[in-house]
């Protein structure tokens, strides 16, 4: 009889547990049914029977039915790009994130359905080994091996989509509701293009594309047909936050959702980031962007882990902090370069990446790397125009001075850089130039600069340094371990000392000084000399006055002789009068100005034999500064200066000013209108080839013009017709050959000066030569090649001999028989 | 046609006395001690005197660096006019430490010399190349010394006793010739 009412009862409760809706009556009998099963100890049966039957029943019903509903045709295709498009639309993943909400809120109905029902509740009643809440716990624990044992791929996508759907709602339903409680537009900028697209006209919301309730007007509601649509926001917000505590509720919050929220928050800080500083250099962006962190991405996380686990969300602060610092870094260091040439106007930015820094591990050594491939391909190339290098170089100084004061990372990026542009020939001239250049950005570095800060290779030692400055002693960064001879004075130095220091000597920068000043003086008469008085004595700070002497004494020259030449004009001296034509006349110490007066090619025409008259001229000016100053007298130099003409023909009147030579040459015109090149060579002492190049400029203004080779005849007037200069051509050919004969003869030969200093150079190689060749005997061309390069071409650092033109040379040598050459190699004649 | 106007402004100098330009920069402390100094210093050395050398234009004597080593050289001296050596030629080998200037090289001939004060090996005797080198010598004084010592032998330490006794003899010439000519056949031979 007891077996057959357990067995009822029995059969009862494994039979009706899975049903629904449970009456009152229905309770009395399952309290009744197990009481029978108590009574022959038969509880702890039905709980692990319960146990297996609810396995049986998730796992091959309702978790398959939960993966039906999440089917992978509804996910849009295009997944990863709608996540990642700068302007999220709901509309897109609508269909996916109810899908997700569905599926999980009919997972957890089922769940309560099982574990939450009657019987439970009534088994546990009667069972005192185990508590109802462990067993739930129990069946949860089962539920999630269930799920995540049988997990399907694109669940993983649902997840992300769904987060991404949610952070977006969020961040947007918080614009709006700040959008309404500041009652206008007035938002601070921090709340998105969301805020501002939200209060266009036609109050849609762009999220979903509804209408936004109590914001439309009554007009636009009821003037079309048809339903409209109002805004779902709100609605989805409310089941997506329903949707998290259910999966809490179920205990898989964190496993399903811990990706998708690390990569949705991940995703959202860089897009920001991006967004807030693409080719912005010029607002300081950190502090905000960390606010917005904390409010924002924070707010989002608490809706999602609700606000009871602060742990939880207090950590991922921490962390998404951290990962937006070092995702503004890499962000900011791929843009280095630009930041550069936009200092400093990209101050703030700088200012920023200084802050990041400080605060991520290895940015320093990424900074470094990206700074340098930029400048090496953007920068160090031929390409480039060693003006333009400078300039980025300075930049790179100042800006890389803001971001780390220490100077380390200046030092290891700009070391390429000073390198290559050793390497160029007109890095001097260009530093020069710039430093002396009236409206030079570098004119305000030389002002301040610290006196005497130049030095030749030695500098203070850190010793010295720190005994000055102990106040402000910092520890160097650890990669100051890599500088090479680093010092502090070297790093913290100003831009104008390491701008000379680019050769660690500063002899080369005082010679081009020098020599720009010579050019500059001697090409302007009427130089500003108080302005480079003012260059002189900055300069003069900083490279100390021995070496700056002669420059010194270039300048005293300049005013000393304008005042000198004042009173020689004026008349006060009986000796000099005037007949023709004043003289102006520059007096300089030879010894102190540089070698042929830093002018290239001015000996070509160093024998210039002036016109008479001028000679005269010149030597009662002579005269007259004897008496001026006894026991002195003057070389002139005549082929230097410029002279005033104005010349005079039948049909018009010109003036110019040119070089003495260039006057001489219409000088003798004056006299005779046609002259051969070999007769005008002689007259004037200027060789033939440098007098040819001259008279091309008269050919050029049509005064002179060269009517058979070698012949130039003055084109007296302009309509002179060409018949009158043939015929006189023509009772002259004969002479005119012979002479052309002369002339072609030297006419092929290179213009004098370059071939005077190649030969200059040749005999110091060739004497290197003669002694190499004496004592190895035999040498081939690539040996001497290189042995001179590395004995004989030291100290003249740009000027590279080429194998060409060595083997030119002695080749050369070899027809002058001063030099064997068999079998490849080359040997004295003994 | 006529000039009607000129102004020419020409340049030329004077005699301002040449202010002592006295560059009274001390180099700095050297802080870097080593070795690497040294050898620097040294080669920095070596280079000069070879620019010298090369400029000087001395006749009769030559020197360079064998290959691209510096701190070995090969120089040729011409015998000395009037003497037993003229129209001869001799090899000698320069070995400078990493200590030049401040050690004497290592100089010895590499061709047959034959002389009182060079022994059949080549090593010379000669005194600023030992206990009177000064830093103040260099490659150039030492080779004018050695082709001194060719016309001027010291007959009183001598290092060849066979060659101080035949000085001044008229075979001396001979002998010398002969050894100079068996080497040249060498040569010859080894080059054929």
């Amino acid at each position: 009889m007891a077996i057959e009412k357990l067995d009822y009862c029995w059969s009862y409760l494994t039979e009706n547990y899975a049903k629904k809706a449970q009456t009152v009556a229905d309770c009395d009998r399952v309290n009744e049914a197990f009481v029978v099963l108590k009574r022959n100890d038969f509880l702890d049966y039905y709980k692990e029977w319960y146990f297996e039957a609810f396995r049986e029943r998730f796992a091959n019903t309702v978790i398959p039915c939960f993966w039906q509903k999440l089917p992978q045709s509804t996910l849009p295709r295009d997944l990863s790009a709608i996540i990642h498009h700068s302007d999220f639309s709901l509309q897109s993943a609508n269909d996916a994130c109810s899908k997700l909400f569905e599926a999980v809120a009919y997972l957890n109905d089922e769940f309560n359905d099982s574990a939450k029902n009657v019987f439970v509740e009534s088994l546990f009643e009667f069972l005192d080994n185990e508590s109802l809440t462990s067993f739930q716990s129990r069946l949860r624990s089962l539920l999630k091996a269930l799920i995540l044992s049988n997990i399907h791929l694109h669940f993983n996508d649902y997840v992300l989509l769904t987060y991404c759907c949610g952070f977006c709602l969020f961040r947007h339903l918080r614009a709006q509701e700040k959008h309404s409680s500041a009652g206008n537009r007035m938002i601070d900028d921090d709340d998105e293009a969301d805020s501002e697209a939200e209060s266009n006209a036609d109050a849609k919301c762009i999220l979903c594309d509804g209408w936004i309730e109590g914001q439309i007007s009554e007009e636009v509601y009821f003037a079309e047909d048809g339903e409209k649509e109002l805004c779902k926001c709100q609605r989805t917000m409310n089941l997506f936050i329903e949707m998290n505590s259910q999966l809490k509720e179920l205990d898989l919050l964190e496993v399903v959702n811990e990706d998708a929220v690390a990569s949705v928050t991940h995703s959202f800080i860089e897009k920001k980031i991006r967004e807030k500083c693409q080719g912005n250099f010029d607002v300081l962006c950190i502090k905000s962007l960390e606010d917005w962190v904390r409010v924002t991405i924070v707010g989002w996380l608490e809706i999602v882990y609700d606000k009871e686990n602060k742990q939880m969300t207090k950590n991922s602060e921490e962390r998404l902090i951290h990962f937006m610092y070092e995702t503004y870094a890499q962000i900011r260091t791929d843009q280095m370069f630009d930041i550069i040439v936009e200092y400093p106007e990209s101050e703030p930015a700088l200012e920023d990446l200084k802050e990041c820094l400080q605060k991520c591990h290895g940015f320093r050594q990424k900074v470094i790397k990206s700074l340098k491939d930029s400048f090496e391909i953007r920068l160090l190339h031929p390409g480039v125009a060693t003006n333009d290098i400078l300039t980025a170089y300075i930049q790179a100084i100042k800006s890389l001075r803001v971001l780390d004061p220490s100077g380390v990372i200046l030092q290891l990026v700009c070391d390429p850089v000073k390198k290559y542009l050793k390497s160029r020939d007109d890095t001097v001239r260009c530093i020069i130039t710039a430093l002396t250049d009236e409206n030079s950005e570098l004119i305000p570095e030389l002002v301040k600069g610290a006196p005497q800060s130049v030095e030749d290779g030695t500098c203070q030692s850190d010793d010295e340094y720190m005994a000055d400055n102990w106040q402000n002693w910092q520890p160097d960064p650890v990669d100051a371990a890599n500088v090479a001879f680093s010092s502090k004075s070297i790093r913290s130095s100003d831009i104008v000392s390491i701008l000379v220091n680019i050769y660690e000597s500063k002899d080369l920068f005082v010679e081009e000084y020098q020599r720009l000043l010579a050019q500059k003086f001697l090409s302007n008469f009427d130089c500003n000399v108080d302005h480079e008085r003012r260059n002189l004595e900055l300069l003069t700070l900083r490279f100390g006055e021995s070496d700056l002497h002669a420059c010194e004494v270039m300048l005293q020259d300049m005013t000393s002789s304008k005042r000198l030449d004042n009173r020689i004009n004026s008349g006060e001296i009986e000796a000099h009068h005037f007949k023709k034509f004043p003289i102006k006349c520059l007096v300089l110490s030879e010894q102190f100005w540089p070698e042929k007066f830093g002018l290239q090619s001015n000996d070509e025409a160093s024998k210039i034999k002036l016109p008479s008259d001028v000679e005269e001229a010149i030597d009662t000016y002579t005269k007259a500064f004897e008496t001026i100053k006894p026991s002195r007298t003057l070389f002139w130099t005549p082929f230097l200066g410029s002279v005033e003409l104005e010349l005079e023909f039948k049909d018009r009147k010109l003036s110019f000013t040119v070089t003495p030579i260039h006057a001489c040459i219409i000088y003798q015109f004056q006299e005779k209108k046609s002259w051969l090149i070999s007769e005008l060579s002689q007259s004037i002492s200027v060789p033939t080839q440098v007098l040819r190049r001259k008279i091309s400029y008269w050919q050029n203004r049509g005064i002179l013009k060269e009517v058979k080779s070698d012949k130039f005849i003055l084109v007296e007037d302009i309509g002179q017709t060409d018949d009158a200069e043939n015929q006189a051509d023509k009772m002259n050919v004969e002479e005119e050959y012979c002479a052309y004969d002369e002339d072609s003869f030297d006419g092929d030969i290179q213009p004098g000066s370059s071939r005077d200093v190649g030969e200059d150079k040749f005999r110091i190689y060739w004497s290197f030569i003669e002694n190499m060749l004496t004592n190895l005997n035999s040498l081939p061309l690539e040996r001497i090649h290189t042995m001179l390069q590395m004995f004989a071409l030291q100290g003249t650092n740009s000027n590279e001999l080429s194998v060409q033109s060595l083997r030119q040379f002695l080749d050369s040598k070899v027809r002058d028989q001063k030099l064997i050459f068999s079998g490849g190699l080359y040997r004295l004649p003994s | 046609m006529a000039t009607s106007s000129s102004r020419e402004t020409n340049t030329s100098e004077n005699t301002i006395n040449a202010t002592s330009n006295s560059n009274s920069l001390v180099n700095g402390k050297q802080t870097n001690s080593g070795k690497e100094m040294v050898v620097n210093a040294a080669s920095k050395r070596l280079k000069k005197e070879l620019m010298d050398l090369m400029m000087s234009n001395d006749k009769g004597i030559s020197a360079f660096p064998d290959c691209d080593n510096l701190f070995s050289w090969i120089a040729t001296i011409e015998g000395p006019k009037d003497t037993v050596y003229e129209n001869l030629k001799f090899k000698l080998r320069l070995e400078f430490s990493s200590k030049y200037p401040y050690a004497a090289p290592r100089v010895h001939f590499t061709s047959t010399c034959f002389h009182p004060n060079v022994d059949s090996e080549g090593n010379i005797c000669l005194d600023i190349l030992k206990d009177k080198w000064t830093a103040l010598y260099d490659v150039r004084t030492v080779l004018l010394s050695i082709q001194a010592l060719l016309s001027v032998p010291n007959l009183e330490s001598p290092l060849d006793p066979l060659a101080a006794s035949l000085w001044n003899k008229v075979d001396f010439r001979q002998i010398l010739l002969s050894k100079c000519s068996v080497e040249e056949n060498k040569n010859k031979k080894a080059k054929h």
